[in-house]
């Protein structure tokens, strides 16, 4: 692409993962249910690595199709996860009735 | 495959659409990690994500404080992969081998400290065969550190070729793939840190 990207401040990136990355320990110390918190700290590790992925591996300047090889495993990760939820629900609903 | 442009095809068309046959090669070994570190995180997150205590009763604490400075380092040597390749497009010969000698300090320094917390734990009696939690700990933080380790063995190859002028502002494409795995090895990282320390 010739397109010109924007420029990224990286420096701001990386206050963002140390921000994220506290904010991760911090959520495990606030002891929020279990199911809450487990997702939550995924989920800030998630914007972590896509921070990391998407902002520091510097591909923009690369063609459209270099995307779609990364876009194939997360695809296949996607369905992996997808496939075990029934078993984490399982476990949760049994867990819950024990209450 | 031939690398001549067709004929047919406008000026700077096809080459806007090619992609560097090293760079698709390292994407395609990344996402083959991907895919490996998916299955074995997806067996590990059944087991977090119940509600059956985790971890389990008996088993030593693991080191949150420490790893999570320690993840701060990693995520500083990405920053610092970052700042060496700028300094190499912009000719800043210095800079670009400082920066890079920085880089490989922060990631031997990762390395040492997880294997120093391992060795404490072992210690403690977690091990890789005493419970399923042991065995997912070593199994998870054991795979990336040697992924860690690898990462580590290009970027000493790197700077060693660095120190002796091999990279330039037009020349930089060694760099570049060590640049990408190390950020694979960095972002990867996060996720772990999150699903087995927290």
């Amino acid at each position: 692409m010739d397109s010109k990207t924007p420029s990224v401040n990286h420096t701001a990136i990386f206050s963002a993962l140390v921000v994220l990355a506290l904010c991760g320990v911090g959520i495990f110390f606030l002891h929020l249910p279990i199911i809450l918190n487990n997702f939550s700290i995924f989920a800030v590790a998630i914007v972590m690595a896509g921070l990391v992925f998407f902002q520091y591996m510097d591909l923009k300047s690369e063609g459209k199709l270099i995307y779609w090889i990364m876009v194939i495993p997360m695809v296949l990760f996607a369905i992996l996860f997808v496939l075990f939820i029934p078993d984490v629900c399982h476990y949760s609903i049994d867990f819950l009735k024990g209450l | 495959m031939t690398l001549a442009p067709e004929p047919n095809i406008p000026a700077g068309f096809a080459t806007n659409r090619r992609i560097n046959p090293s760079k698709l090669g390292i994407l395609l070994f990344i996402a083959a990690e991907i895919m490996f570190f998916s299955g074995l995180i997806s067996a590990f997150v059944v087991f977090r994500f119940s509600p059956v205590q985790w971890p389990p009763a008996g088993q030593p604490r693991l080191p949150l404080e420490v790893t999570a400075v320690n993840t701060l380092i990693l995520l500083f040597s990405g920053f610092t992969f970052f700042l060496t390749f700028n300094a190499l497009k912009a000719s800043q010969e210095d800079r670009f081998k400082k920066l890079l000698t920085l880089t490989a300090i922060l990631g031997l320094a990762f390395l040492l400290v997880q294997g120093f917390e391992w060795i404490r734990l072992l210690h403690f009696g977690l091990t890789l065969h005493n419970s399923i939690f042991g065995g997912f700990f070593y199994c998870l933080v054991g795979v990336h550190a040697l992924h860690v380790v690898g990462g580590l063995a290009a970027l000493l190859y790197v700077l060693s070729r660095a120190w002796g002028g091999a990279y330039s502002a037009q020349k930089n494409l060694g760099v570049e793939l060590c640049q990408m795995y190390w950020y694979f090895v960095v972002g990867l990282w996060p996720i772990l840190f999150a699903l087995v320390y927290l």
